[in-house]
Order: structure tokens, then sequence, then C-alpha cells
């Protein structure tokens, strides 16, 4: 028997779908496809992931136990909590838990709805064709895998082990080439649990060349009255949330609200710097994981979001942000982060354009190097999950605005407040009943939040950014300055972004002011004397929750049902994804996994804040 | 940039005041238990529309005063310094 | 060939007045008054630039600011605009976004590839093997369109100017010229701001009469005292109408930025024209009516020879007659309102040639103009919150209601004759002015003043202005074949199309997907026809649709205006030029600048240690406190007591946030039975005048306390050291330096070197006998030199910022914020004697004494490396032994040339606080060492033998 070559998994790369396959080489005597149990171990850290036995592990060189492979539609319903029947918060447990021991046979298939087209249930070429990229099956000369997009389905059954011989990959790759419509024109139809188009170079060659449009990115979903959970907020947050209860915890009856169009909010107004060199260990513990999540994104979401991994600079110029630089590359040291004080001839090398010459108003005496961050499309990132998520059957309600959230029984006026739980929401479009209700509305979070009765640390200031016209590329990294209240990257498009800190004043005004324009300039010519011709094009503000140890406020609140992701301050782009992982496994669980309990709300009544401001007061 | 009505200087550009944010009635430190303290340091009702909050007129006059700001609209009514009735004499500048 | 129209064509040119430029590299003429663009376009050169994305050859459009491919490197800025920048002798001009030349771009290839590179393809495509990534990236960044930077630019001569008018007009055109007058004619200070460079908007294009027209108005205008800004933009409105104001041509500046408090804006932006879309639209040789008629009457030049006009209204009219008087051939005109249609255009790769009618008939010709409808530029009223609504039977969109404080007028609501125009101008100036009258009451009215304002507050005046007619126009926006949508960004109509189709179809969604609007014109010349293509692509009508909102600036704004001349302030003390003519390395400490050293900080410390050392320590915040309630406020403010301080008294003091962490320290002197004088930390001077002004005001405004800093006011030197005693003693008369009348902790009035109302105290950062002398500033540098003068003989030295950190540490003395950090609450310090729970109250006491209760809190402790030599560095890590688990960090360390072995300050978690614990640091190398916790904070003298002998 030939011996099973396990993927490389590197946990931290790993993907978070379950519905996912394994591509092995077997090395005698073909491919063996399997789908692998990859559990994503939330809860006990970022670097966890690992698989879990699965009946079929046994299974070599491709024998077939169709009874293990084969799972009834009856099983699998029972995971999921129907309209009007809302499920306890000890059922729901049971359920997860359950479909968590079933793993693999209770994989909800991204084929799905293709497969329902076959009567037969095995292999089949055209199948591995819908959902494969030619570029994934060319990489089976090594340990590869071929990764299928997520897209759940209930109690609808794919082939779970198949052989597949040299002979067929290279049929595959022949067939693929030489008829490419053939995939292409199968994922055409969009609806609700159908996979959408497979983003890929052939797929634009081949709409290129035969003039065919793409298909919806997402449905305009109808109303419905009665969702297992609702997420308020359609930005990376909610959206993230949304596409993990679905694609890690199988919980597919999710609606998300937003008042505006997805992406409206801050998702789409901040300056797309992701990082993960935070100070405290719980910060850099969870950045990182974020880190991972928007390393794999691209594939795992089969949308590019552009992740521009172009180094971080923050720069120090007094001994004291020397002090707390160095702070924090020995933390991020310690936690296996890349991360380092370098000198001002090597920031010179990093980035010409600074100047780094000892005569200056604020000298540049050094700087924390973090080669792992960048910045991200962000709207790419809003796209991607939404377009997933919507492919699970989750439901995206735009321009529907809350008017309140219904709580029975509680301590306070009209029975919200502490003690009480969630019914519903009540929005523009109808009520919702609802037993789950995540509020992910950053700069609008309290007033959700007070909704129910639940007062918020927090306080909403504008954050604003802006734009130059383009000019050619002179700036390869990212360069924040906390003393100047700066931050500034270049565009792939030329232009350069800026941001600061929030506005002292809190407010919901967006307008934006003229002195945010004179002070980021000034600061910047500070940094950077040479641009002094270059045009600001456009101002813009976000909205940000700030919270007072500038950290974020995760997990259950004292009303049952009624979970916030908020208090994200500058820095919510760059967590969005695990904050979406781990708000996903807090809903489905029941408990607060262990990477956000430092972010409970609980803290602010015990006293115990997070010591997050002094790398994050600009932050980015 | 917001002109703020300092009830000694007159209308200032928001810039040079300090904004000491929403107005909060302090415990007495003898008596209060750790929730209503921490209320006090953490929570905030954070409208969005009339809050009553704290200004110092931190390049002008050096006083403390209360005013009301609606947070959205940037509307501002009745600054008061502490201790005295919202005054009847200051006019709405807009 | 030369395209230059003989006179009286051209009144903005000056053909006496030649000039030389180069383009790309080839020496040009043109004239005084000529843009770049009618320079270049006279002298036959009709491509300018290319697209962003395909590389497509672009001539001029608009011929105006908003003309979106005609971006060119002057010198060595870029991306100015060539339709707007007027030419200047010796101009070095060459066009961007071109390679490896303007005639031959290898780029142009995408063209062949562009039903591939579809609106956003980037997101479907180079995700697999996402190791190449950086390298698609990187190609991707290769196409960045725009001009480059020469970082080794100066930074030029920038400038700011404040302004409080009563009125600002925003647009010189006959409206705006009118509004600008009545308003003055009212008695209202104005400001005209044109954004050309003269003013008449429109009518200087227009016929003869309209020229005269203009003429005459700009001249009253400036008979009337408005201030006229012309080359000049407001770029934005902000709350309460904070205007910007970008001025191009204040002599002497580069560019210059206005602040104006205007009481009323009247915005006259006139409107814009939109180009159509149709197939060929970008091809150089199309554009639009305006574009031709400014070519044609204000520069003098020929934009073609054989022209098609396409025309829905009366400005394609009249560029009928402007192309005629220019002795351009009309090869046909194609009237939109009679049903007749253009489809397509067709040419060289350098110029229109054909263009194809909607009955499918072509006409040859070498210039297309099109006269299809206005975009109205409600920028300034989006940024005053209105949000303009769409008119079908007018085709374009009109305010819907501005804040009061801020009028529109001329053909951003209306249409009219020229005198229509300058009426409802009029109307609008004296509106303005009126409604100023009451602003400037009120804001009188709002200022507390002996004296109440004079008389009643005036009527708001109403608006009862005749409103303009909107003229009917049809809904012209595209033909039956695709173009170009955003030119600057190469977007479209099938790419709007496609994205609205892929459901990217909210008017946000697809700007951001396809970045349509979102290039150099921002929208001004794109935004309606990219909601009318969505309009179109989801069955909606364009009111349904909505636009964006239009965000500031108005028109781009250099980085050198927004910063005005650079200036950071600094701070220094009266003595600083004593110590830069003595050698001190300089150090930046917040906002002051600070000897760090004199050389060899270690000798400054065994100097100090041995003879005697003085430092300037004037940065040290100094609150001067009288009245009969500062006892409450202390006691209020810091942790411990002090109802009891004697006269002469000196006592150490810690303060609290409310949240119970460490905000300040210092020492406080009783100088008086009412009379108070508070040192705080530097950086934190100004911030606890503020706290204690916040405590007496807003919880106690009954306390009589008068708070003033002095920080300034009194120069502060420390004499520390062995001899300090006999130094000082040689200086004063009046003050009695025995150890029994003038102990440690003390403080004592007198002259010192012949300055009276000197203060000293003894009290010492350095462990040292030492006494801190507070010296009326304008006599420090006296005092300091007699000091180094009476001591020569004692060993007197200066010593700087460093030696006295090394002697604090020596001591064990930590620092707030840097032994201390956000969430140190006070028991962190470990001084919890000081911490008084029995006490009323004092900010943060109910935290501290919860932390104390709970006794789960790092402590600082002082530790010694066990290897002596070995300084770890200041945030190095301590861990739990053998792991990674992190208990606690360096905050301090110094290699101390007294006790000549390092030495540092951490912070540990309380298990491994007790003395003789040892800790394993992770030096910043990698490498761990040990180190032990001592017994006092003190390495040195722990008894304080020294300082209170």
């Amino acid at each position: 028997m030939a011996k099973h070559r396990r993927v490389d998994y590197r946990p931290n790369r790993h993907r978070t779908s379950q519905a996912q396959v394994d591509v092995a080489i077997d090395e005698s005597s073909g491919l063996l496809i399997r789908r692998h149990g990859l559990e994503l171990d939330i809860g006990l850290g970022p670097r966890r992931a690992k698989p879990v036995k699965e009946p079929w592990d046994e299974l070599k060189g491709g024998r077939v136990d169709k009874t293990q492979t084969q799972t009834t539609t009856g099983t699998n319903t029972k995971l999921f909590r129907r309209p009007g029947n809302p499920l306890r918060r000890d059922q729901k447990l049971s359920c997860v838990r359950q479909k968590s021991c079933a793993v693999g046979s209770q994989r909800h298939s991204p084929r799905g709805a293709l497969k329902e087209r076959k009567t037969e249930v095995g292999f089949e070429l055209p199948d591995l064709l819908t959902e494969c990229r030619l570029g994934d099956v060319k990489a089976v000369g090594g340990p590869s895998e071929v990764q299928f997009l997520g897209h759940g389905d209930e109690g609808v059954e794919a082939p779970q082990v198949r052989q597949v011989t040299h002979l067929q990959i290279i049929s595959i790759l022949l067939n693929s080439l030489l008829h490419p419509h053939e995939r292409i024109g199968q994922t055409e139809s969009m609806g609700k649990n159908k996979p959408p188009a497979k983003y890929s170079a052939v797929g634009l060659l081949w709409r290129g060349l035969r003039k065919q449009s793409w298909p919806r990115v997402w449905r305009e979903p109808e109303f419905k009255n009665t969702y297992d959970v609702v997420i308020i907020g359609g930005g990376v947050h909610g959206l993230a949330t949304a596409y993990y209860l679905a694609s890690n915890h199988g919980i597919t009856n999710v609606a998300v609200i937003d008042k505006q169009y997805l992406g409206s909010g801050g998702s789409g107004r901040n300056t797309a710097i992701v990082r993960s060199n935070y100070l405290t260990p719980e910060g850099v513990a969870f950045y990182d994981r974020s880190l991972d999540l928007y390393h794999s994104m691209s594939n795992d979401l089969n949308l590019n979001v552009m992740f521009s991994e172009r180094g971080h600079l923050t720069l120090a110029h007094t001994d004291s942000a020397l002090r707390t630089m160095n702070w924090r590359a020995e933390v991020n040291k310690l936690q296996g982060i890349n991360s380092s004080v370098i000198t001002p001839a090597e920031i010179k090398k990093l980035a010409p354009s600074l100047d780094v010459s000892a005569d200056t108003r604020y000298p540049i005496l050094g700087a924390l190097y973090h080669p792992p961050g960048g910045t991200i499309r962000h709207d790419a990132v809003v796209w991607g999950y939404a377009r997933s998520a919507d492919a699970y059957g989750i439901d995206l309600h735009q321009k529907t605005e809350v008017l309140d959230i219904l709580v029975e029984g509680g301590s306070g006026p009209k029975g919200k407040g502490p003690g009480g739980k969630v019914t519903g929401v009540r929005t523009s479009k109808g009520d919702i009943h609802a037993p789950t209700v995540v509020n992910c509305t950053a700069g609008w979070a309290s007033q959700l939040s007070n909704m129910t009765g639940v007062t918020l640390p927090i306080t909403t200031h504008p954050l604003q950014a802006a734009v130059t016209e383009p000019v050619k590329t002179f700036l390869p990294t990212v360069v924040v300055s906390g003393s100047l209240h700066v931050y500034v990257s270049q565009t792939d498009r030329g232009e350069l972004v800026f941001g600061a800190s929030v506005d002292p004043v809190a407010t919901y005004n967006m307008g934006g002011t003229l002195e945010f324009t004179e002070e980021l300039a000034g600061h910047v010519l500070e940094l950077m004397p040479g641009i002094s011709k270059m045009r600001l094009l456009r101002q813009w503000a976000g909205l940000c929750d700030m919270t007072p140890d500038y950290s974020p406020v995760m997990g259950p609140t004292p009303v049952d049902g009624f979970f916030v992701d908020v208090g994200w301050g500058t820095y919510g782009f760059k967590a969005g994804p695990v904050s979406g992982e781990q708000m996903a496994a807090c809903v489905a669980n029941g408990a607060t996994p262990e990477l956000i309990k430092p972010f409970e709300l609980s803290r602010f009544t015990e006293g115990t804040l997070v010591g997050e401001k002094g790398a994050a007061a600009v932050g980015h | 940039m917001l002109l703020v009505p300092c009830p000694h200087c007159g209308p200032m550009n928001a810039g040079d005041l300090t904004y000491n944010g929403e107005s909060h009635r302090r415990p007495d430190p003898k008596t209060c238990t750790p929730k209503e303290w921490r209320t006090y340091l953490y929570l905030r009702e954070n409208p969005s529309g009339w809050l009553l909050e704290n200004w110092y007129c931190s390049s002008g006059c050096r006083k403390h005063f209360k005013i009301e700001r609606h947070t959205l609209t940037g509307e501002l009514r009745a600054p008061v310094l502490p201790g005295r009735k919202p005054g009847a004499t200051q006019g709405d500048m807009k | 060939m030369s395209y230059r129209l003989p006179a009286p064509l051209g009144n903005a040119i000056d053909r006496s007045s030649a000039i030389s430029f180069t383009w790309n590299g080839k020496k040009l003429k043109g004239f005084e008054g000529d843009t770049i663009a009618s320079a270049l376009l006279a002298n036959g050169e009709h491509i300018l630039g290319r697209s962003m994305k395909y590389h497509r050859p672009r001539g001029v459009l608009t011929a105006d600011f908003w003309d979106p491919n005609t971006t060119v490197q002057v010198d060595d800025e870029p991306n100015v605009r060539a339709s707007h920048r007027k030419l200047a002798d010796g101009m070095a001009v060459s066009a961007q976004n071109v390679w490896p030349s303007l005639k031959f771009d290898v780029k142009a290839a995408n063209g062949l590839v562009g039903r591939f590179l579809t609106a956003g393809f980037y997101y479907k495509t180079f995700m697999k093997p996402a190791k190449l990534w950086p390298t698609y990236e990187h190609v991707l960044a290769k196409f960045a369109p725009g001009g480059a930077v020469d970082l080794n630019t100066p930074h030029g001569r920038y400038d700011k100017r404040y302004a409080h008018p009563d009125v600002v007009v925003a647009g010189g055109g006959p409206s705006g010229m009118a509004a600008a007058l009545a308003a003055a004619e009212a008695g209202s200070s104005v400001m005209l701001v044109e954004h050309e460079h003269q003013l008449g908007g429109h009518l200087l294009w227009g016929s003869d009469d309209d020229q005269v027209a203009a003429t005459e108005l700009a001249a009253s205008c400036e008979a009337a005292g408005v201030e006229i800004l012309s080359n000049s933009t407001v770029a934005g409105r902000y709350e309460d109408n904070w205007i910007s104001i970008s001025q191009r041509n204040h002599p002497g500046v580069i560019e210059r930025l206005i602040k104006a408090r205007a009481k009323t804006l009247v915005v006259a932006a006139g409107t814009i024209e939109r180009p159509y879309v149709f197939q060929g639209n970008d091809l150089p040789g199309v554009m639009t009516s305006g574009g031709a008629q400014r070519l044609i009457r204000m520069y003098g030049v020929k934009p073609g020879t054989r022209a098609v006009v396409f025309t829905a209204n009366e400005s394609g009219d009249s560029a009928v007659e402007a192309l005629q008087s220019a002795g351009i051939s009309i090869a046909r005109v194609v009237d939109a309102r009679s049903g007749e249609g253009i489809t397509s255009a067709s040419g060289s790769k350098s110029r229109v040639k054909r263009v194809t009618l909607s009955d499918g008939a072509t006409v040859d010709c070498d210039l297309l103009v099109t006269a299809v409808g206005w975009t109205t530029p409600t920028s300034l009223l989006n940024m005053a919150g209105d949000r303009p609504v769409y008119d079908a039977d007018a085709a374009r969109f009109f305010p819907a209601g501005p804040p009061d404080n801020v009028l529109a007028t001329g053909g951003m609501v209306g249409d009219g004759s020229r005198n229509e125009l300058i009426a409802h101008g009029r109307a609008t100036g004296e509106l303005a002015a009126g409604r100023a009258v009451v602003v400037r009451h009120r804001i009188q009215a709002a200022t507390a003043r002996a004296t109440p304002v004079d008389g009643q507050e005036p009527d708001y005046p109403a608006d009862e202005r005749t409103p303009l007619d909107r003229a009917r126009h049809p809904e012209v926006y595209r033909s039956t074949t695709h173009g170009i949508v955003d030119y600057s960004e190469d977007v479209s109509s099938k790419d709007l199309f496609s994205a609205a189709g892929e459901g990217f179809d909210s008017v946000e969604l697809i700007k951001r997907f396809t970045t349509a609007t979102m290039g150099p014109s921002q929208g001004k010349l794109e935004t309606v026809n990219t909601v009318a293509m969505l309009a179109e692509a989801r069955n909606e009508t364009i009111a349904e649709v909505g636009t964006t909102m239009w965000r500031p600036p108005y028109a781009p704004i250099s980085l050198g205006a927004l910063a005005g001349r650079i200036n950071e302030p600094t701070r220094v003390s009266v003595l600083q030029s004593w110590h830069e003519a003595n050698g001190a390395t300089p150090i930046l400490a917040g906002q002051w600048v600070r000897p760090e050293h004199y050389g060899d900080p270690a000798a400054e410390v065994l100097n100090t240690r041995t003879n005697v050392g003085i430092i300037d320590v004037t940065p040290l915040g100094k609150l001067d406190l009288q009245g009969p309630d500062v006892p409450k406020l202390l006691s209020l403010l810091y942790t411990n007591k002090w109802m009891a301080l004697p006269i002469g008294g000196v006592r150490y003091g810690l303060m609290c946030a409310e949240d119970g962490v460490v905000l300040d320290d210092g020492v406080t002197a009783r100088l008086d039975e009412e009379h108070y004088l508070m040192t705080t930390t530097s950086s934190g001077a100004a911030k606890i005048w503020h706290w204690i002004e916040m405590w007496l005001q807003t919880e106690h405004p009954d306390w009589q306390v008068h708070v003033t800093p002095v920080t300034t006011g009194l120069t502060s030197i420390n004499i520390a050291g062995p001899n300090s005693r006999e130094l000082l003693g040689r200086l004063t008369d009046d003050i009695d330096l025995d150890p029994d009348a003038f102990p440690y902790m003390n403080v004592r009035r007198g002259t010192i070197a012949g300055v009276e109302n000197c203060i000293a105290w003894r009290i010492g950062f350095t462990g040292e006998l030492s006494y801190e002398i507070h010296v009326p500033s304008g006599h420090a540098v006296h005092v300091w030199g007699q000091l180094l003068e009476q001591g020569a003989d004692l060993g007197v030295k200066a010593f700087g910022l460093e030696a006295q950190r090394i002697m604090r540490l020596e001591k064990g003395h930590f620092i707030v914020g840097q032994d201390t950090d956000g969430l140190s609450k006070a028991p962190v310090t470990g001084l919890n004697p000081l911490l008084k729970l029995d006490k009323d109250d004092w900010a943060g006491m109910p935290e501290v004494a919860w932390t104390i209760e709970s006794g789960d809190h790092p402590v600082i402790v002082a530790c010694q490396p066990d290897n002596g030599s070995v300084v770890p560095e200041e945030a190095a890590q301590i861990l739990r032994a053998g792991t990674t688990e992190i208990v606690g960090r360096i905050t301090s360390s110094r290699m101390s040339p007294t006790l000549n072995r390092s030495i540092c300050l951490a912070q540990v978690t309380k298990e491994f606080a007790t003395p003789g614990t040892s800790l394993e640091v992770l030096l910043v190398s990698g490498e761990r060492i040990t180190a032990t916790v001592q017994e006092h904070h003190a390495h040195f003298d722990p008894e304080g033998a020294r300082l209170r002998g």
C-alpha cells in the first residue's frame, strides 16, 4: 500500500471552510481526493487548527466505503434550526457538537447544487472542472490541494473519496483547455445555495472571448420574517461573522442588515492597512490570526483582495516612542511575529522619500518594522465575504434600517436591559423574529445597543482620511508616525492615502474638517519634504467607536441573545476576518472563545482593561 | 470648523477649545459600588442627537462650561458656566 | 502647421508677447495668456496624453480645468492641468503616462486585450499561485497614472491667511459677479472667488456683447470694493461657513490657503458641460461645445478644419457660430432636438476622421463637437448638507435646499438670458448681505459684554428671489453604442453596465467597483453620466438612482498650501544659548529642546556625586497656587495628606486619574499662609493645569483657589552634590542654609546672587544634597553664571538630562510614563504609604482602593543583572524562567558610573516582586540573562543619608 502523504496544512494558513477537499498524491497509483476534517479549534488560539481523525483515515489507496461517505439528508437538517422554531441555546450547542462529531460526512457540499442534478454519486470530471481551476490541477506535481470554495447546501451529498489516475488528470487538463466553456457555463445560475461563478484568469479570458457577462455577486433576497441570527451591519465584521457562521458552523438561516449599501461604513472608508505588531499578547495573538486569514482570503473567497504585503513602518521621533517600539518588538518576537526596531539608515533604504536627517523638528530616531504588514483592497474584502455568505444562502438586506431591537423580560423600561432576552428586530421593511442579534455597527454601535437597554463604553468620533492625485509610485511601504498623528501609504494606482488619529470631538457628522487636511499636510511634509507639490484630491471621514482602552468589545451582553462586536475604533478593518470567525464561534457555541475573552464587555465593570493604548492610539 | 459660543469669549473656533465629553455626575467615592464608579468612568450614552457636554476654553478665558450640542447636525444651544442656569442672554448664532 | 486664428479671436492672449517652452523636449512658442494646452494645439500638437488603462491617445476635450486627459509634467511638478495652467517662459512640459513616448506607447497593447480587462478584472484573477501576486502587483503598479514626484523638491513658499468677510461668492460668472456687486453695494465686505484666470464665466467665450458685459461687470465689482480673487478656488465649505480658498496667483507664493469665516456663502459655480457617451468619444478631435468655443474665442486656436456638431441645446448652436467665425467648415449639424443622433466616431491613431450618424450615414471630419447638457457642480452645497435632486425635464440635478447661510445662484439653479442671470445674481447678493447682517448681530450677541449690542436684531430676510426658469432639455446621455464615461479612469459605459449586472448596482458600489468618478476630476465630468448609465442598466430613472456625495476639496489643493509655512515651534529655557555655547548636545523632550549632556554624561554624574553639579530644569511644570482652599485642592488631587503642611514645608505627591492610573507626580511647597508652588512633570505641565481648573470649576466652584502657570516665568536650576550648600551659601545672605534651619524637604525664599524673590527648596531627584532654585527668568543667565563663577574652586560643572536620568535611576525614582504606563494604577509604584484611603475623597481613590484590595497588580521593583556589565535594554521582557510567558519588563536601565554596574527598574507581576527573586530577562539579542530583585528601589544610598545631610 502506498504511503499517503498528507497535505501540508500550515495551520495558520489553513482554509477555514469546512467544505474542503484534500488532494494528496498516492505516489504509486494515483490521486486521492479526500475531504479532510480540518476543524478550526475555535477558542484555543490562533494557530491550533488541526485535522480531526475521520472514519476514512484508514482508507488508503482510494478504497471507497459508501456507507461512510454517504449521508442522509435527515441527519443534516437537524443541524439547522427551522424558521418559527428557534432553538434554545442548549439545543443549539448540542447540535453544533453533533455536527463536529460527524465531521466530514455531514459537511455541506460545495457542489451540492450541481450534484443534485446528478443521479449517480461518483466522481465526475465536469464536477471537478467546475470547481477547480486550471492552475490548481496543474500544480498536482507535488503536495497540493484542490480547494473548493465553500458553498453550503443542506443535506446534499457529495462523493468523498475517489481515486483519480494520472491519466485522468491529464484528461482534466486537456478537457479544461479545450472546453473551458463547459465548466463556466455550469456555474452560471445564481441563487440560493448555488455556487457563484468561479473567478479566474481563464474565466476572464473565456468571457472576454465570448463577450459574456458575469453573473450577480449576490442576490437581492426576499425579506423574511424569521431568521436564526440577525447581524446588524453589512461591513467586513458583519459579513465575516455571517460567512463563518455558515462555513464553520453550518448556520445559514442568517440575515445581514445594513442601513445603506454593503461596506458603506468604516469598511469602505478606512485606509486598508493591516498589521499584527500590537503591544499586548492578547492583541498580538488576535491580530495575527486576522493576518493569517487575510493571507488566504483571496483563495478562500475566490476574489482577489489584493493583499499587498509591503511592510509597515512605525516611526519613533522620541526616546519614549523608541522605547515603546522596542517593547512592542520584544512582545512580538516572543509571539513569533516578524517585527523589529530598525535604524534611520535602514529606514531610508526602505522608504527613500523619508527625511531621516537628525536636524528636523521631529527627527526619525528609529522605527518598528513589520514586514508582514501591508494594505488590502478594503472593498474587495467586503464583496468577497458578501459573495461567499450569499452563496451559503445567507440573506443580505441592503437599504434596510433597524428601527428597534425587540427585547423581553429585561430589568429596564419596556422590558429591555440586563436580564432580558432578544426576540427580534424591527426594521424599515418589517419585523424579524430572531433569537440572536449581533451588533456589528461600528460608529453606530451605541445607538443599536441602547435599543436593547445595554449601555456601551463607547463614544463615536470621526476618523478622517484623504487621498492625493496619483503620481508614479515612490513609497513602497506603509509609514506611520504616532507622534505626528499621521499614516501614509501609496496605492498601486499611485495615490497617497493618508489618515490620522480620530477627531477629538465626538460627533456623528462625517463632513470632515479643513484642519485635518492642514495638519496632515504639515506633518506629512515634515516626514517627506519633497512632495509639497502633490495635491490633495479628496478627503472623507468614517465613524469610529472608541473605547477607553483602545480595544474592542466582543461577545455576549447582559441581554441574552444580544451579542456585540463593536468598539473597533480605528483598527476594525485589520481585525475583520478574525472577529467574524470568533464571533461566529461565540454565537454558535454560546461560549466566548479564548481569543476574544480579554475583550468582553464585562471587563469594564470588572476593571480589567486591555493595555493596547500605547500601540493603537494612532491605530495604523 | 464648528463655532462654539464660550459664555465669556463668544463664538470660538472649536479647535481653540478643549472638548471634555459627555457631562457626568460623579458618584460619592466613599460609598459607591464598583459598578457605579465604572459606569461613571466608562459608560456613555453617546447619543446621535442632543447631548449636554463639557468644554474648556483652553485658549481663551480658561473657563469650563457646559453646552448642548446636536451630535449629528452640529447645532449648539444654551452654553452655561458650571453652577449657573442656562443663560437667557446668549442667542443662537445660526 | 499653425492652428492659430487671427485677431480679434483670442481675447485671453496677448499676441505681442511670445513665450518659449518645450514639449517633450521640442522647442515651441506660444503667447502670454495661453494655457499650456492652447499653446500646444496652436502648434498642431493634438495628443496631450494617454489614457490610464488602455493608453489610448487623448487630446483636449473641455479646454478648462476639468479637462480629463491633459495633465502634464511641468519641470518638477506632476499633474499640471494643461488646459488651465498659463504658459510661462521656459517651461519644460512633458506628457505623462506614456512609455516610451507619446507617439508610440507600448502599453497601448492593453487596448487590444481591453475586452478582458473589464472593470474590476483584477478582483477576479491573479489569485493563484498566491506567491506570484507580489509580481502581478508590481506590474499593476507600473500602470499608475500621473506624473513623477521629484523627491528633492524644496518646500517652496506657501502661505495662509485668515479672513472674516461678510459674504464669499464662489464663481465669477455673470450671476456671481452680480451677487458680489449687489452685496458690496448693500454694505457687505465681499470676497469674489473665480476658479479661472479672469472673471466672466461663460460670457468670456460668448458673443461680443457677452464679452463686453463681462468686462463691465468685473469693473463694477472692483469699483464697489469687492475683493476679487481670480485663479482661486473655493475648495471647501465646512461647519458654520468655514470656507477654504486656494489662491494660486498671490504674488511671491506658490499657493495660498485662505480660511474665511463667511457669514453667508453664495455659490455661483455655474455648470459643467457633459461629454456624450458613444463609441469613439475619446478620440482626439472630439470635444465639448464649450471646449471648442473657449479655444476659438479665448485663445484664438482652431480646434479642427472640418467639423460635425452634435447639439441638443443653445450651446451647440453658438458653437456652430464660433466654428464658422474661425473659418472651420461645418460638415454637418446633427440636432438631437429633432431626433437626430450620432452612433460612433472613428479615426486614425491620433484624430477623429469620420462620424457615423443614427441613420447610418457617415460624415468625414476632423472635429466632432458635442453639446448634450450640463452637470451642476453642487460640491459646495453638498458640503453644506444639501442633496441635489434630479429634474428630468431639464436633464440635470438642482440643489434641493441648502442651509440658510448658503445661497445658490446662476446656472446652478436655472437658466436664462444674460440679464436674467445677472438679475438673479443681484437678488442673491442682496439677500446674502441682508442675512450676513443678522448673522453678524447674532455672533456679537453670543459674546458676553458689558454693553449689549446696539439695537434689536434685524429681521431675518426671507428668500423672495424670483426663481430662474429651468430650460427644457432632452435627456441625451448615451448613443446606441458604448463609449468612455470616465476619461481619467478609462471606464466605459460597458464596464458600468456589466458592473451593474454583477450586482454592483447602487451608485456607491458601482463607483467603488469600477473607480468611475474617482479620478482627478472627482466626478465633475463623469458623475451624471455614470448615474445615467446605472439608471439605464437598472431600468430606473436617474432620480431613483441618485448621486454620490461630492467631498472636499472642490478642486485639488497642494499639500504645500495646506501645510503653509512649516512652523513647528519648540520651547527653550533662557539658558539655552549658554548650553549651546558650551557644547550641549540637544535633545527634544516634548516641545522642549534641552541639553542631553555636555560631552560625557558619566563624568557629569561622578562630578555631581563628588563635587557639585548644576542642571537647568526649567521645563519642570510650575503652578502658582493661591487662596485659602489650596490644601483642600491638594488633598483632592494628590493621594496623600496636605491639610497640615507647615509654611516652609515641601511634600512629594502622586496624582491619579479617576481610573486610579498614575497621572503625574511632583513636589509642592507652602510658601506662605495661602501661597503654594506646585511642580509637575515637564510633559504634564499643561495637562495638570487643565486638570486643576476642571476640578475647581466643575466639582468645587466654591473653593477659593487661583492658579497661575509660571513654568517659564521662573527658571529652575538644581544645584546638587556634596558642595552644593557651600556653593549656594556663597550666593545668598538672607537664606540660612544651616541643615537645622533649612532641613530636607523645606522651602525658603530669599535673594540669590543679588536677585530678589528667588525660591529655593531642598529636594533632590539625584539623591545628593541639593537645592532647587527658582529664579525670575529675566535674571537667570546672571544667576547661572554666578553659580559657575563662584563655584569654580568647588568643582561646579553643568550636567545634562542624561546624567540626571542616571542619578535618578541610581536612586530608584520612577518616571511617570516610563516606569508606569497607561494601565499602571497607583499601587504599581510601590508607594502604598502615600495612598491614604482614610481621606474623604481624592481623584481615583475608589479604583486605587479596589486595586490594593485585590492585590492583583504588577509592581515596580529595582533589579540588578547578575552580570553587572550587561545593560538590558529598556523594554526587554522578563519571562518565567525557561518559558516565553511574559511576567514583566525592564522599564529603565543604565550603566551606573557610581556603582560601576548595570542597574534597572522593572515592572513585574507580584509573584516576582519579592526582594531576592531571580528574574530571567530576554535581551533584544535573544540572549537570556538573570537579574535579582533588590531590597530597595534605590540602588545607591537607600537610607538617603546624602540628601538629608
